[in-house]
């Protein structure tokens, strides 16, 4: 397989983008999970497909209106949580729909032969141009820049926030910036896995971190890491198997979810410690 | 004396329900005041509306002279019920330092030695210090209560604001939080909601007596039997159930 990699550029960008996305995908994927907006990032991703579609049809490269598209939905969700006295769940089941509707409206409306939808819904990694990587990397310093600086603040928002509030932090700004964060994540990983799959690589790596230690700089290490893993996992296998990359790397990390928690529930009987799960 | 906190005609409702009418009540530097009433009688909102998580519909709010957000930053809360999540990826000395956070610039903030230093010390005098790198959710609900103490005093606050902090606690324990707090007292102003008086009732001042309106506010001389007056039966009666009957008593003045 090394001598194809080294033969054929588009699986080079393929291994790039994978480490590239898994950066974003498993620092976010950590806030995702402990600030509970797993469904959040559902209805984002999905109206990033309106955007997708928008791009489609003013003929503008469609990564681009996706990320503004989704970037703006999530700042919509963030304020009409606090405006609307409507659950956030409502909204996004709504924004969520929406923007798969506008999708399809404007993909409709474009003339022409229709745009290779499937790719942007279950992802294409091999398919990943050089501009693709350049966005992909952009929006990792852009993402990893943002958590750095407010890395102490983040936690304690996220922890508790309404101790964080009395203390000064600014929750709300936080809340904001944090809705931006996932959008931008959501984008970065349409290339890797699409519009429809990129939950499963937002929760399983965390997931499957937060079993091994409770700092949070670790988790996101870990999560990183087992992003890139089920993510070339995922590239050997749709190589070898010939099935959708998009799918594979999905199926790989939920397999290994479930694997580790098996493997762990089955020490945790024998060990017969009392810990909470 | 500074006044420590000063509330004037203040009216907190939720929707259509008054939950707070009418309140004045100066609290002076170095006072320790305890707020007793009834289940559902605004102590959790009052302190709320203080610290800024409830928006009052009238009235003011003066923390030392001062009002608004920059005034509160001299305040250290251990809440009533805390809401987080007890398997966040955090330890104990993380959540006190959250305390340190107060007034910081959000940008790239980091924690100074001193900064644990003195967290390290609050373990050390809530007992706590063998916890330090344990992880929130691996603690008996009394030693996450004295973590919650400590994030408070990492404040470094002049004001303390306690919401029923004793509830998940031991009568052991109880007693060496309220010798902790008459201590502290030296230094800062306490405000503690509990219902629980004959503990506190060595170190309180002043008790205000709420439950919608300020039925009492004032000095304490508990061996006079004050308490046992103002409520017309024993304190006690009124963590086991009976705060109604009792405090429609003395609003009847039917002492
Ligand atoms: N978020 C809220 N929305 C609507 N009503 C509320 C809210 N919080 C409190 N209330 C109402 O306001 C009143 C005062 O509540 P509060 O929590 O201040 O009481 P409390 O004195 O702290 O009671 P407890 O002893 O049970 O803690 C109650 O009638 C309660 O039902
Ligand atoms: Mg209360």
């Amino acid at each position: 397989m090394i001598e194809t990699i080294l033969k054929y550029n588009f699986l080079q960008n393929a291994i790039m983008a994978a480490v590239l996305a898994s950066i974003a995908c498993g620092v976010i994927g950590v806030y995702i999970m402990e600030k509970k907006l797993v469904m959040m990032s559902g209805g984002i991703a999905h109206t990033a497909f309106g955007g997708i579609g928008l791009g489609y049809f003013l003929k503008i490269e469609p990564i681009f209106t996706a990320l503004g598209v989704s970037v703006i939905a999530a700042l919509a969700v963030a304020a009409l949580k606090r405006k609307a006295m409507t659950d956030s769940d409502l909204l996004i089941g709504m924004f969520w729909s929406l923007g798969m509707a506008l999708g399809v409206v404007f993909i409709a409306m474009t003339p022409g032969y229709p745009p290779d939808i499937a790719s942007v819904l279950f992802g294409n990694i091999l398919a990943v141009s050089r501009s693709d990587l350049r966005l992909i990397l952009g929006l990792d310093i852009l993402v990893l820049t943002t958590v750095t600086a407010f890395y102490q603040m983040f936690k304690a928002y996220i922890f508790d926030e309404e101790f964080a509030s009395v203390a000064g932090v600014p929750v709300r700004t936080l809340e904001y910036l944090m809705y931006v964060l996932v959008a931008v994540t959501v984008v970065v990983m349409i290339r890797v896995v699409g519009i429809i799959l990129v939950i499963a690589l937002l929760t399983a790596p965390p997931a499957i971190a937060k079993q091994f230690t409770y700092d949070m700089k670790k988790i996101m290490a870990l999560s990183v890491l087992l992003g890139i893993g089920f993510c070339f996992a995922g590239l050997w296998v749709s190589y070898t198997v010939r099935l959708a990359s998009g799918a594979s790397i999905v199926m790989v990390a939920v397999g290994a979810y479930a694997l580790v928690s098996l493997v762990r529930f089955g020490l945790r009987r024998r060990g017969g410690t009392a810990r909470e799960a | 004396m500074e006044l420590a906190l000063d509330i004037a005609n203040l009216n907190v409702f939720y929707g259509d329900d008054c939950a707070l009418k009418d309140i004045n009540l100066q609290v002076e530097e170095r006072e320790f005041l305890a707020i007793i009433g009834p289940n559902g009688g605004g102590k959790t909102t009052l302190l709320k509306s203080i610290l800024g998580l409830v928006t009052p519909d009238s009235g003011e709010i003066r923390i030392f002279g001062r009002s608004g957000e920059a005034a509160r930053r001299s305040i250290g809360y251990v809440p009533q019920f805390s809401r987080f999540d007890r398997r966040f990826p955090i330890s104990v000395e993380e959540v006190v330092l959250i305390g340190r956070l107060a007034g910081r610039s959000p940008w790239f903030s980091r924690f100074s030695r001193q900064d644990r230093q003195l967290v390290d010390s609050l373990l050390e005098r809530l007992e706590i210090a063998e916890l330090k790198n344990r992880q929130i959710g691996q603690l008996s609900g009394g030693q996450l209560q004295r973590v919650l103490i400590a994030r408070a005093l990492a404040v470094e606050p002049q004001i303390l604001i306690l919401d029923e902090p004793t509830a998940s606690v031991d009568s052991a324990s109880k007693t060496r939080i309220y010798d902790l707090l008459k201590e502290l007292n030296q230094e800062m102003t306490i405000l503690i909601v509990t219902h629980d008086l004959s503990a506190v009732s060595s170190n309180i001042d002043k008790i205000a007596c709420l439950n919608q309106q300020l039925f009492y506010h004032g000095r304490t001389e508990l061996e006079a039997g004050l308490v046992e007056k103002v409520y017309g039966c024993p304190v006690d009666l009124i963590a086991h159930g009976v705060p109604h009957r009792v405090l429609r008593g003395h609003e009847e003045g039917s002492l």
